[in-house]
């Protein structure tokens, strides 16, 4: 027991030191202070709409929706944006500030160095999403007078969907000696993410009598069926629609657990291709 | 490991991307039985509400083979009298979310697999009427030429947020007078968000009342028939009618929430289209749905509209009994034991007069003198303009039975003058004595006469129909007479 708990004391340090200097940069509490203003500012979008019901004519909760979708998009949003740029600087940063030298002198594996600056980032995207998440909780309190307890299912499922283009993004920074790289192939995880489902279309509408034609169709099925698709964590959005007095329904309790395998499969095989690829970095 | 790192680390890749990948598959059967039990839920408020849709044959007979797989179970876990007759188990378990676990393990099972791929072929064949929105769309890949996927991913998964700012323009759209460019853009926001339940709501609104508020009465002749709403359409109606169909669509998309029923049953069938039967037909169900508290007070002046009158004071005296002393209660209670009376006096005249035995016909008369009593009582109980056009509405058949039509019909005109909502009714009544007494009837009767004989037929209407109105307008004609 004692031989696990210092194996972990070494990466919780670098966790600590990480979190402590990645609350610290300015880009990040910058997006975090746009991201509060924009859920902020939900407030006054439905202003846009009071002509709509007549001058008050007719009592609408279209101001209400408008609250939850935008915070919901806000949220993840800004919340990916952070997470992508942290993923992709803290490795490349101390690279760069040749401190992984020091580090790595130290009796740290490379493997324990990893696992400490990955954990580091969890704990600032875990952060800033429950920063979010609470703002988000009180506007829709101050506005509808209910706790929208739907929203933390929302919260955590966006939570594993920002694990898993985390643990991609943190696994290109491994081999990038700069943040730039890292960070444009972070947006690219999650663009394609979101794309996936091309695949699928691509895989049906190819010629089978076509040899090439058929190839690519096949290594399409292939990549769509390995590749993560972010569009399965859209649930998230739909769960706010549910009745908030009502339990969960059968299938939506069925989701989320699944939801979260999916997202931690991914990001386990993520960080392990990160380990893989530090592992032979020369350093 | 530390022999074979390389094969190692590739193999918990690998591993853990297997996991990933079988997970994915995983969560595309949960999502498509979603979709199934989305759809089932759809095709079942059809069914409870007997929406019928011509262009919906293939969602009908695909719902009626689901409806029979699953009746064998549901159908004894329901309490009598809970499935309607000529409908399925399905859709009566539907209506409350009591089932719907059940729902759900039966539309995952294997026995309903056959259905489930079924309906996962049609609804990317573009078959199903009821899809046609967003919410399938994690479900659609491979949907022939519709590019439903690609939609979808444009969004990034805020296809909400999107349907917010197409309601943010169709707000525009009315601002500006372009109440035609409304329209498409009302569907494309519930086409992104079906659960866009204000959206429903005030697209309803905007087509019901506001675009037509500025459209004439189009006189019966020059209306088209519609075979689809089983009416004859002008201008005005066409609207109200894509009103009614906006709500259906928002119903079958979101079944629990009495809002929409609400609108559809009180504001477009009972405003709009002056249907009583079918606002007490939505406005029930609204009702059984969690709702405000004002919402069965719509239904019991819609049942009341549509002569249901015991049922509409059973509500008011439930209504009563959560309320006490509720002023609006108490008065429609009274109103209603008046007009339940006035019914009963009216079916004892006319039982008096197909009476040929005169015992029998004394006996009748004596319940005519007993009811009119009673509801004559009941009037004077009260002190409302409604209360005291009742009582002279009372005085005038008097008057009329005993021949002196035109004190009858001076009565009439006085108290249609008091209370406003018996105009219509006293207007119909003062014609009838005209008619019987051979008094001349004044330009506007004469025209309502007219217009109640163009109303039989239409543009395009079915010999058939016209027949059926046309011997429907005579028997009501000879019973006024």
């Amino acid at each position: 027991m004692s031989a696990v708990v210092d194996y972990f004391r070494g990466p919780w340090h670098i966790a600590v030191f990480t979190w402590r200097e990645g609350i610290r940069k300015k880009t990040l509490v910058g997006f975090l202070i746009l991201s509060l203003l924009v859920i902020f500012a939900s407030f006054f979008m439905s202003s846009f709409l009071n002509q709509t019901t007549g001058g008050g004519q007719v009592e609408t909760e279209i101001d209400g929706k408008l609250i939850k979708d935008i915070c919901v998009a806000t949220i993840s949003i800004f919340g990916m944006l952070i997470t992508i740029f942290i993923s992709a600087s803290v490795v490349p940063n101390e690279v760069e500030n040749k401190v992984v030298y020091t580090v790595l002198s130290k009796p740290v594996r490379r493997m324990q160095y990893l696992l400490g600056k990955f954990l580091g980032v969890q704990m600032i995207v875990l952060a800033n999403l429950a920063l979010m998440t609470a703002l988000f909780l009180i506007a829709i309190y101050v506005r509808q007078d209910e706790f929208p307890k739907l929203l933390l299912w929302s919260a955590l499922l966006t939570y594993f969907e920002f694990l898993v283009v985390s643990a991609f993004t943190f696994a290109i920074s491994c081999s990038a000696t700069s943040a730039v790289l890292p960070t444009i192939g972070g947006l690219f995880i999650y663009l394609i993410g979101n794309l996936t489902e091309y695949l699928k279309d691509v895989s049906l509408r190819s010629d089978e009598s076509d040899a090439v034609h058929a190839i690519i169709g096949h290594v399409a099925e292939a990549l769509h069926k390995t590749l993560p698709n972010l569009q399965k964590f859209s649930i998230k959005t739909e769960i706010l629609d549910l009745n908030p007095g009502a339990p969960l329904p059968a299938h939506v309790y069925e989701q989320i657990p699944n939801l979260i395998i999916y997202g931690l499969a991914y990001a386990v095989s993520g960080y392990v291709i990160a380990y893989w690829v530090f592992r032979r970095k020369e350093l | 490991m530390k022999k074979y790192p390389n094969l190692t680390l590739a193999a918990i890749v690998f591993v853990a991307v297997a996991i990933g990948s079988i997970q994915g598959q995983r969560l595309d059967r949960l999502f498509e039985a979603e979709a199934f039990l989305q759809w089932i839920a759809a095709a079942g408020a059809n069914e409870r509400l007997d929406m019928d849709e011509t262009e919906a044959t293939v969602d009908l007979a695909l719902y009626s083979q689901v409806a029979d797989a699953t009746e064998s179970v549901l159908a004894p876990q329901l309490a009598d009298g809970a499935i309607e007759e000529g409908h399925s188990a399905l859709s009566a378990a539907l209506e409350t979310g009591e089932y719907d676990d059940e729902i759900y393990r039966m539309v995952k099972s294997d026995e309903l697999a056959p259905m489930r791929e079924d309906f996962l072929a049609k609804l990317r064949g573009g078959e199903l009427r009821y899809t046609q929105n967003l919410s399938y769309a994690a479900v659609m890949s491979g949907l022939e030429g519709k590019g439903s996927v690609s939609i979808f991913n444009l969004f990034f998964g805020f296809r909400k947020v999107a349907a917010n700012f197409v309601w943010l323009q169709v707000d525009r759209y009315w601002h500006a007078g372009l109440l035609h460019r409304m329209i498409p853009l009302m569907k494309t926001c519930v086409l992104l968000d079906p659960n866009f339940v204000d959206a429903y709501l005030l697209g309803a609104w905007h087509l019901g009342y506001n675009v037509t508020a500025n459209l004439d009465y189009t006189p019966y002749p020059l209306r088209q028939w519609s075979e689809k709403h089983q009416a004859c359409l002008g201008d005005q109606e066409t609207y109200y009618y894509i009103a009614v169909d906006f709500l259906k669509d928002g119903i079958r998309n979101n079944p629990r929430n009495y809002k929409i029923y609400f609108d559809l049953g009180y504001s477009m069938y009972r405003e709009k289209l002056n249907d009583p039967e079918n606002a007490v037909k939505y406005l029930t169900y609204a009702v059984r749905l969690p709702h405000e508290r004002w919402v069965p007070r719509m239904l019991y002046i819609s049942l009341e509209e549509n002569g249901q009158y015991d049922k509409a004071l059973e509500g008011w005296q439930e209504n009563l009994t959560r309320f006490e002393n509720h002023e609006v209660s108490m008065r429609f209670v009274q109103r209603l034991k008046g007009l339940i009376a006035e019914r009963s006096a009216e079916e004892a005249k006319n039982a008096a007069r197909a009476a040929t035995d005169p015992s029998e016909k004394e006996a009748h008369m004596a319940d005519y003198r007993k009811y009119t009593a009673e509801a004559l009582e009941i009037w004077n109980g009260m002190s409302e303009p409604y209360s005291e056009a009742r009582k002279l509405r009372l005085e005038a058949i008097a008057r009329a039975d005993q021949g002196y039509y035109l004190e009858a019909v001076s009565l009439l005109d006085k108290a249609r003058f008091d209370a406003g909502s018996l105009f219509e009714e006293f207007s119909d009544l003062i014609i009838e004595f005209k008619l019987v007494g051979d008094l001349p009837l004044s330009v506007s009767e004469r025209k309502q006469m007219i217009r109640e004989e163009e109303s039989v037929a239409c543009q395009g209407m079915p010999e058939s129909v016209q027949q059926e109105r046309l011997a429907a307008l005579e028997a009501e004609r000879a019973v006024r007479h």
